[in-house]
């Protein structure tokens, strides 16, 4: 445990006695939520809440990573309301970069927040009965347990563990950062150097800030923390790993040569195949969050320009989910990535909405304007001055590791500093709860946008002669299609299907109402009337109502079936 | 009902006998593969051996074979040429053409000099038959053509996989074709030739009287016919490069069926692989590619370049650097098979293009068989959007013919391979139309091509195919790059200073690295070490890459400075993945 770690836990405590949310006050499952957990702390907070509330939860390991850690999926659901099949699933992950660990937390919180909600508020309840939940904390376990227990930057460590060749000289891993000065953090070395492009800053000597053109230097940097560790003549060169796992999904990849880090081929590593089964294998998942850090985003596909834009009908729902997420997160802007951050081929949210038709977010955890409010930077100030003003204001400056000497094999007389791995990327404790909390409803909120569609009473009028119609109405009382646009146009999944089955019932002809006044029907040209597929699912808004020609007698049922709507049945009497 | 089922099993075994005696008898199920395979390498463990890539979907074993003579050079540092055969699965040809060479190499005379180098200096690997769920359909009653493998797929999104298949309804022992009347049809039957289905001609008032059909029946009672056959995966469209998403023929993602990703990380796992030849559908030897008109090479990705925030986009073209390679395997090909020309093939998806344009090595595509005689080289079958069966203009399959245009093309190749049929296979290779009451379509006529007639040709010409085929691999190994130390120059300053000047050269054909595979930065660098024993390195590099040296001679010069005793001895080792090692030790005096 280091040292960060083992310091936040009294204050969590102490947090923990005074906090007065809508948490529950006595928790079965006590958590503190103002720190962070590695692997082995996250799989047993995971047990200890699964032991807590097995009736709702389970836990399974859905496959390992490289170094052989169990990838965890906790599933929540009602029995009482029926098999998770039959209800549409929200799926949440986290940590697929093993730096951006915050994530991770969140799940925990999401999962913690239902279970001990649930007897207390309406909603919670209501979300767990309606809904499944499918929630998998940790995608890159090697590369978290790496960032926890090994010295590492804010962005190292965002890399699975399988070795790779990063400098193409038929050796893996052989040259990575080292922490010299061992104390747990990869930071910067700096040489004195009158030719160097660096000085010291004058309002913060602690500071290097860059000299203007023809001023004399007093430093160089030279490059992370480390040494020449396979005597190549170059330091740092081929550290672990060094692939992207969000670069590595089916829809839009490209490989390496169009965008490092993608793999040699899609889902081939052994944590992203194990996911991309996992979900292929849950038709019923109908909304996606994959949290990372940092910047506070509320992220969307496309991930590249030259897709184009998603299906309009799609892109009101996306807008719709990603403003109210705005309003719940303060700092946080609702962006499309490859317009308003970078190009993404390959990335995970880009395939579940483009591969697999599920509406999905991935939300960017912790913006550094909620370390300083939002405040602007005082003029001619640069941005390691701000940094430095507010690690000194918030945390006395415990995040910064001023320069001391070290004597460097291959460079001689170097000095070591800079800003900890801790700095950053990764909320502060004393921000960790707000940002668990807010994307959590936020993720909540999405998920009980999920479709719910209804089904009204079947009415049933004879027309003589044993012959009878059958008129039903379907809605959709939430935001989210059964079936997305998207999906529809690219025929994934199965359509929505509408059934009438009875023993003595046999369905003729069906139609659809086209106007209401005067009331119009047209014929639908199908070939099995009885079992309708309506390839565009059911929308919220735009009520349908079919009518059926059926002949016989005697009980029937008609049933709606949607993977990502559930299942509705009424039955009706044919007489 | 049990005297039904004893019906059907004599059916099917008086056609298994139909098959048994028919132009394609030789060709070998997995049993007789295997056994060939085992006979072929029988005591020749140094030269060759047997390895299993995997078990299919339906746990059959796919075979490999690696062939190289073992001592000397490790196997895994020589330059290597990949052999594939037929993973779309209706080429059963491709099995036997590379079963018969390497049947033939190793019965070759293993002294002579172009034997010896093949077998001492280069590895050959060869994977057969890695779609073999598919293939088996052709050794199975009713025959039928089928490119998926056995992975259970919803292709009528009814939530049920595989309901609804082609039935043998006239119980001969094939698959064949349903004519079924149909005033709103887009198919009619030729006035001068009745076997002949053709498209209508509009202009002369034509309209279509007929829809074909695969030979099948509703069998979900869904309304349809064949909507749903068994078989899930076209392994030959599964692989990453140019991979079409939302096609159920082509997997849900890029290596997703056991097949095909066990075959990647087996490729992977060779980077000594220099070249790929696939024998299966595709074609890049008769029609080589061309010089993109973009020009390509230069310092910049040859490819569409950037675009907005920096997106690279990925490369579609050979880049104009590597084209010659092919244009040469090109000529040597058709000079050996005596075939000038070949019909495009969509061939998105396919190995080959992921070989070059993501492994980055020169990969060709042979289709084996193009055709029947010397003068009819066209294959006839319509392959448009991936349909999976060769007939007459074959719609694709599933109850509705789809439309489409070449009409008057095929029609003329059908009379060609008409034409054929009779001259070289005495009218066995059609089925004569005949009438049929269908218990959903009403009267019908069932017949035309049989299956697998027009992609795999009678047995006899294998043996043909098998040397050009070998010619070609024996081409091939004569490229491989090969690199080596040409020669080292030592000079004395004095003082124990050494100036050590070392040549290198690549005195093969390819390149260390061909252009796209230094652009897809998937092939190292040649890696230069110079090794020290108690000397002091005073300039030059410890460590040197060269990102590639040219074949036919290329040559890069390196220098060092050293201090270290008179007459002590320092290393060159020189390293390349896809064109050999090199190692020398220099002494150090004037």
């Amino acid at each position: 445990m280091s040292i960060w770690k083992r310091g936040t836990i009294l204050g969590a405590l102490a947090i923990l006695a005074l906090s007065g949310t809508a948490r529950a006050q006595d928790p079965k499952v006590q958590i503190a939520w103002n720190r962070y957990y590695d692997y082995d702390e996250t799989t047993a907070l995971l047990r200890r809440l699964v032991d807590a509330f097995p009736w709702f939860l389970s836990i399974e390991s859905i496959g390992k990573s490289h170094e052989g850690r169990d990838m965890w999926v906790v599933t929540i659901n009602n029995p009482d309301t029926g098999p998770p099949e039959n209800k549409a699933a929200m799926y949440i992950d986290a940590n697929v970069h093993g730096n951006e660990i915050q994530g991770t937390e969140t799940c925990l919180y999401t999962i913690s927040y239902l279970m001990e909600n649930y007897e207390r508020i309406a909603k919670v309840k209501r979300l767990v009965d309606e809904r499944v939940f499918y929630i998998l904390p940790m995608v890159n376990p090697d590369g978290r347990d790496h960032w926890f227990d090994a010295a590492n930057t804010s962005s190292s460590s965002r890399s699975g563990k399988a070795p790779l060749d990063n400098d193409r000289d038929g050796e893996l891993d052989e040259d990575g950062p080292d922490d010299l000065d061992g104390d747990g953090h990869i930071t910067q070395m700096r040489i004195k150097d009158p030719e160097g492009r660096y000085k010291r800053s004058p309002a913060d000597p602690r500071l290097l800030i860059p000299v203007a053109e023809g001023e004399q230097g007093e430093y160089s940097l030279i490059g992370s923390e480390g040494i020449d560790n396979d005597g190549d003549g170059r330091v740092n060169e081929d550290g672990p790993g060094g692939y992207d796992m969000n670069r590595n999904w089916p829809s839009g990849w490209q490989p390496n040569y169009v965008q490092g880090g993608a793999g040699p081929y899609p889902l081939c590593w052994p944590e992203t195949r194990s996911i991309a089964e996992f979900i292929l294998s849950k038709p019923n998942i109908a909304g996606v969050q994959s949290y990372h850090n940092s910047g506070g985003m509320i992220l969307r596909g496309p991930g590249y320009e030259s897709y184009g834009e998603y299906p309009r009908g799609d892109v009101a729902v996306y807008d719709e989910l990603g403003q109210t997420g705005e309003k719940m997160l303060p700092f946080y802007r609702y962006m499309i990535i490859w317009r308003d951050l970078y190009s993404v081929y390959g990335g995970f949210v880009n395939w579940t909405y483009e591969g697999l038709g599920i509406f999905s977010f991935t939300n960017e955890l912790f913006s550094s304007d909620q370390y300083d409010s939002g405040q602007e930077r005082e003029e001619g100030q640069n941005r390691s001055e701000w940094r430095q003003q507010w690690d000194d204001l918030m945390e006395s400056g415990n995040q910064y590791i001023d320069w001391h000497p070290y004597d460097h094999p291959v460079f001689g007389e170097i000095e070591i500093g800079g800003w900890k791995k801790t700095s950053s990327r990764v909320a502060p404790h004393f921000l960790i709860e707000e940002m668990l909390h807010r994307n959590t409803v936020f993720s909540l909120e999405h998920a009980d946008q999920m479709p719910m569609p209804t089904m009204s009473e079947p009415a049933v009028a004879s027309i003589g002669q044993g012959a009878f119609t059958v008129t039903v109405t379907l809605d959709n009382e939430r935001a989210i299609p059964t079936v997305s646009e998207l999906a529809a146009q690219k025929r994934i999944g199965l359509p929505d299907f509408l059934e009438i089955t009875g023993e003595d019932v046999r369905v003729v002809a069906v139609a659809r109402r086209v106007d209401r006044f005067p009331e119009e029907y047209r014929r639908m040209d199908v070939d099995q009337p009885g079992r309708l597929s309506l390839e565009r699912g059911v929308s919220k808004g735009s009520p349908q109502t079919y009518r059926f020609w059926v002949r016989g007698s005697g009980d029937a049922t008609i049933t709606l079936r949607s993977q990502k709507g559930g299942t509705r049945t009424k039955t009706l009497r044919i007489e | 009902m049990r005297r039904l089922l004893t019906i059907l099993g004599l059916l099917a075994f008086w056609s298994g006998n139909l098959a048994a005696q028919s132009a394609w008898d030789g060709y070998r199920d997995d049993d007789r593969l295997t056994h060939s395979l085992r006979e072929a390498l029988a005591g020749k463990e140094s030269l060759a051996r047997l390895g299993r890539l995997t078990e299919s979907g339906n746990g059959r074993t796919i075979w490999t074979v690696e062939i190289a003579r073992t001592g000397g050079t490790p196997v895994d540092q020589r330059p290597g040429l990949l052999l594939l055969s037929n993973l779309s699965g209706d080429r059963p040809v491709a099995d036997e053409v590379l079963a018969s060479m390497i049947e033939k190499l190793l019965a070759e005379d293993l002294g002579e000099e172009r034997m010896k180098k093949l077998l001492d200096e280069h590895v050959l690997y060869c994977v057969l038959r890695p779609n073999p769920d598919a293939t088996r359909s052709f050794f199975t009653a009713p025959r039928q053509e089928r490119r998926r493998n056995a992975t259970p797929t919803d292709d009528d999104r009814d939530g049920r996989t595989d309901e609804d298949g082609p039935d043998d309804l006239d119980g001969d022992g094939v698959i064949t074709w349903m004519r079924v009347p149909d005033p709103a049809g887009d198919w009619l039957i030729d006035s001068e030739d009745g076997r002949k289905m053709r498209k209508p001609d509009a202009e002369k008032g034509e309209r279509g009287t007929h829809r074909l059909v695969i030979e099948g029946k509703d069998d979900d009672g869904d309304e349809q016919v064949n909507e749903d056959a068994a078989g899930g995966v076209d392994l030959s469209r599964n692989f990453a490069h140019a991979w079409q998403e939302h096609d159920r023929a082509t997997g849900d993602y890029p290596n997703c069926e056991r097949e095909t990703h066990a075959l990647i990380e087996w490729v992977l796992a060779r980077p000594n692989i220099a070249a790929v030849l696939v024998l299966d559908r595709h074609d890049n030897l008769v029609n080589p590619p061309k010089a993109s008109s973009r020009g390509g090479g230069g310092e910049a990705p040859g490819g569409g370049g950037r675009g907005r925030r920096g997106a690279r986009e990925p490369e579609t073209q050979v880049q104009s650097q590597d084209v010659s390679l092919y244009t040469e395997a090109s000529e040597q090909f058709k000079k050996l098979l005596g075939v000038e020309k070949a019909d495009p093939e969509p061939a998105d998806g396919a190995f080959f293009e992921w070989a070059y344009f993501q492994f980055g090595v020169p990969a060709f595509a042979s289709r084996v068989w193009y055709g029947p005689g010397p003068e009819k080289t066209e294959e006839a079958a319509d392959e448009e959007e991936g349909s999976e069966e060769s007939a007459p203009s074959a719609p694709r399959r599933g109850g509705r013919a789809r439309s489409g245009s070449r009409g008057g093309d095929d029609a003329d190749r059908e009379t060609e391979w008409l034409a054929w049929n009779e001259r070289a296979l005495n009218g066995a290779g059609f089925v004569a139309w005949k009438a049929f009451d269908h218990p959903d379509l009403g009267e019908v006529e069932i017949g035309g091509w049989k299956p697998f007639v027009k992609t795999n040709p009678p047995a006899s010409e294998i043996p043909a195919l098998a040397d050009a085929h070998l010619g070609l691999l024996h081409f091939m190994a004569e490229q491989f790059g090969h690199i080596a130390i040409q020669e080292v120059e030592v000079e004395d300053h004095g003082s124990g200073l050494y100036t050590v000047k070392a040549v290198l050269t690549n005195d093969g054909r390819l390149p260390t690295a061909i252009r796209q595979g230094q652009m897809n930065r998937e092939v190292l660098p040649v890696r230069v070490d110079l090794e020290l024993h108690g000397q002091e390195l005073i300039l030059g590099e410890k460590m040197s890459s060269i990102n590639s040296l040219d074949g036919r001679g290329g040559r890069e010069e390196l220098t060092w400075m050293i201090r270290g005793e008179p007459g002590s001895r320092v290393t060159l080792s020189v390293r390349s993945q896809k064109a050999g090692r090199a190692r020398q030790e220099v002494r150090l005096d004037g």
